[in-house]
């Protein structure tokens, strides 16, 4: 088996994997359909290039990429840093919201327990 | 529970300090009448030990830091009427004779910065980390504060409001030693003798690279 094919393989059963953990997930209620569609939508495109490669030739003909694999690996890392940030940006803002909650109700559970015991 | 001359207020932040913080309380009760607990969601018996030793207590639900405890036992005592403000850890490690020091010093100084004695009971990586944090604090912000990351300190009301942290974990104490060198607050070093009991608890490496981090953040982008 070449090296090409293996890679394909490999494409395919993460595809495929992902998709079922997505399923999972939605099922769980913990993606709304939407989103689940959405992300059906990026595994399947995931899949149909791990089947076809050669339907990213377009692509890097156009930007002057020497394998199929250039592309794939750039492209993964600008998806990877993009998911990175939004990752970062959205724990940052749940931490904020939380630290507010948290505190808020500290201080307002002490004036309650302060008044309860006088 | 909050006591009528609610002026000078020792406010301790602890997470899973059930063993240590009946003896903290008492032992600071002989050196100041209001203390404040702030259980930063420990999972041990810290809120009944601190509330039987007599404290006002603050309870955050979740662990959110050191930073965040500190925060929210300030603004609850500043909110009260509290003058001069006191922190110190709920370890034992800081030693409650000092409250009076600090309470004087602060009579002249706005903020008194704890500083180690590095015994040797102090373990030697927290004493080159403490070495390496301070001295990166002092080259960067050019602020002459002898021990970056104790966590005795006094400071008054006034102040507190000026270097009002943003910090949820032990990044706190850097961040007060920069904005009070930002603010141009008065301040000054006190002494402390340091006891050591669990070489565990505390700053570890990786928060120590953080806070390294940190500052050099700030010092790029702030």
């Amino acid at each position: 088996m070449s090296t090409t094919l293996w890679i394909q393989l490999l494409g395919l059963i993460f595809g495929a994997g992902m998709m079922y953990f997505t399923f999972v997930k939605y099922k769980r209620k913990e993606l709304s359909r939407n989103e689940t569609l959405s992300w059906f939508a990026g595994w399947t495109i995931l899949l149909l290039v791990a089947m076809r490669p050669s339907s990213l030739d377009f692509f890097i003909g156009h930007l002057n990429f020497y394998r199929r694999l250039d592309f794939f690996v750039v492209l993964g890392f600008f998806v990877l840093l993009g998911l990175g940030f939004f990752n970062y940006s959205t724990v940052k803002k749940m931490e904020r919201k939380l630290e507010m909650y948290v505190r808020k109700d500290a201080l307002e559970g002490i004036d309650e327990n302060t008044k309860n015991k006088n | 529970m909050v006591n009528g001359e609610f002026r000078e207020v020792v406010i301790v932040p602890a997470y899973n300090e059930g063993k240590t913080i009946f003896e903290v309380i008492t032992e600071t009760k002989k050196f100041a009448k209001n203390i404040i607990v702030i259980d930063d969601g420990s999972l041990d018996n810290t809120a009944a030990e601190a509330t039987r030793a007599g404290a006002v207590m603050l309870r955050h639900k979740v662990n959110l830091g050191k930073g965040a405890a500190l925060k929210t036992g300030c603004d609850y005592a500043v909110q009260h009427g509290a003058q001069k403000l006191i922190t110190m850890d709920a370890d034992g490690q800081h030693d409650p004779k000092e409250i009076p020091v600090f309470l004087a010093t602060l009579s002249q100084y706005e903020i008194a910065f704890g500083s180690r004695k590095a015994p040797k009971s102090m373990p030697a990586i927290l004493k080159f980390g403490n070495k390496v944090l301070t001295k990166t604090l002092q080259i960067l912000y050019g602020v002459r504060v002898e021990d970056s990351q104790c966590g005795y300190r006094g400071f008054t009301a006034e102040a507190y409001r000026k270097i009002r942290w943003e910090a949820t974990d032990y990044y706190v104490e850097t961040e007060m030693a920069i904005k009070a060198g930002k603010k141009k607050l008065k301040h000054t070093t006190i002494f402390i003798e340091t006891i050591y009991a669990d070489k565990y608890k505390g700053t570890t490496v990786f928060d120590g690279m953080i806070i390294v981090a940190k500052m050099v953040g700030w010092r790029l982008w702030k």
